[in-house]
């Protein structure tokens, strides 16, 4: 049973239209899926950047509370008495700013970041 | 003025600081959000950062949480 | 609040009642509702991985993947933080996420005791975990360890100041390390304890129970976001653990 032309025309015509439309369908599966990564991102953005906040809080804290309390505790020592609090505050708020700098400078590896030689 | 007054005059005044704090949150987050509006995109990245800009906030309302707490049980 | 004092105490939970007093030598070593909850946390972490691990079979059970799934986290943590050389601290850092993670949210269950809000228990990991960086820095680096504290690239001119800066951040360590593990703990519950309190008042109140489900709902939103803040603070304890624990293995960063 010989096919005629124009059965081959129309298979092809067939042909091309299910192509077309496994293209489209797969261009609309990928935007769906970036769409959803995108939303993973920001989800796991935020406990990453959630993360990276309660650390530079607690550091920036910290070191001018310890500084202080160095300098108070050295004050009581020494009886300099306001000298080593002022000093060592003033240290200490370097301290933190200096910490915060370094953490603010290291953003956190997001998906896909190289990891940096150490 | 007797000074056990003061001192609770003081602790009070010194809250207000972490008014100021919560404000400076307020103003970080709403500038990164009319920020990530306008373009999307780059807004994950600076996830982070508006992060730690919300914590030095934070922390600056800590200590007028500490002198707050100083006044009031240290004798 | 002064008649409802005793009923609604937020501070209430965070007392620490012996239930098995007992005195070696003076040293009261009674066994509290503390060590009670540390004892249900260990048994429960202890559940979840024995048995996890026992069946083996290759498609994972729930049990088994939840404790594959828990290796992996903390596994991935520390390749990416410390690197290789840090896998020997591993069994150190899964054992301390595992304990602070379950003890956070065993302790967000009604009518029980948080072990990490207890400033003791936070500043005992602490040191141990800045005590154990020391040790080993020293160990393994010697005196070099020391120029942990002299950051490459720095004009001499800044170097003192610079130098007296890094000890003091090291210095702060163990207090950031503990203090805010022990704060968001300790805040996270007082918080609910006293919304929890406005529900009892606002019930006791007459038409004003009406106004009742606000703190209901609050409490359950802050319960979410204690879920969360739970689950963080473990994981800054273990990545920072990691990050400390890199310091001692390359201290010239």
């Amino acid at each position: 049973m010989q096919e005629s032309p124009d059965d081959a025309d129309e298979l092809k015509a067939r042909l091309a239209r299910l192509t077309s439309d496994l293209q489209t369908q797969r261009e609309a599966g990928q935007r769906q899926a970036d769409r959803k990564a995108e939303a993973d991102l920001t989800d796991k953005g935020m406990g990453q950047a959630m993360s990276l906040g309660f650390r530079v809080l607690s550091e920036f804290v910290a070191a001018i509370v310890v500084a202080t309390l160095i300098g108070w505790r050295l004050d009581l020592w020494f009886g300099t008495d306001p000298l080593f609090l002022i000093l060592l505050m003033g240290l200490g708020v370097a301290a933190g700013f200096w910490s915060v700098y370094r953490l603010a400078v290291k953003p956190p590896q997001r998906r896909g970041d190289k990891q940096p030689p150490r | 003025m007797d000074p056990v007054a003061a001192k609770y005059i003081g602790a009070g005044l010194a809250a207000i600081g972490m008014g100021a704090a919560a404000i400076g949150v307020g103003t970080i987050f709403g500038n990164f959000l009319s920020g990530a509006l306008r373009n999307p995109s780059a807004s994950d990245g600076q996830f982070g950062r508006a992060f730690i800009g919300a914590a030095l906030a934070e922390g600056l309302g800590i200590f007028a949480f500490l002198v707050a707490i100083l006044l009031l049980f240290v004798k | 609040m002064s008649e409802a004092g005793p009923a609604i105490d937020p501070i209430h939970q965070f007392h620490i009642h012996p239930i098995a007093p007992l005195n070696i030598f003076g040293v009261d070593a009674s066994f509290t509702n503390a060590s009670l909850f540390m004892l249900i946390v260990f048994l429960a972490i202890a559940f979840l991985m024995v048995l996890g691990t026992s069946g083996s079979h290759i498609v994972p059970n729930r049990l088994q993947a939840a404790a594959e799934m828990a290796y992996e986290f903390v596994a991935s943590t520390v390749r990416q933080t410390a690197g290789e050389a840090g896998m020997k601290f591993f069994p150190f850092v899964f054992s301390v996420f595992m304990f602070v993670f379950f003890s956070n949210f065993i302790g967000l269950i009604p009518y029980t005791f948080t072990v990490t809000s207890q400033i003791i228990v936070t500043f005992a990991f602490a040191c141990f975990i800045i005590g154990l960086v020391i040790a080993y820095g020293f160990y393994k680096n010697g005196m070099h360890f020391l120029n942990l504290f002299v950051p490459s690239g720095v004009s001499p001119v800044l170097l003192p100041f610079i130098v007296l800066i890094e000890i003091i951040s090291f210095a702060s360590r163990p207090i950031s390390l503990s203090v805010r593990l022990f704060a968001n703990m300790l805040a996270g519950h007082i918080t609910l304890k006293v919304f929890g309190g406005f529900v009892a008042m606002l019930l006791g109140a007459g038409v004003y129970a009406l106004l009742a489900p606000l703190p209901l709902i609050g409490i359950v939103l802050l319960t979410a976001f204690e879920l969360l803040v739970a689950f963080l603070q473990a994981y800054v304890f273990a990545i920072l653990t990691c990050v400390y624990l890199n310091d001692a293995i390359h201290p010239g960063h």
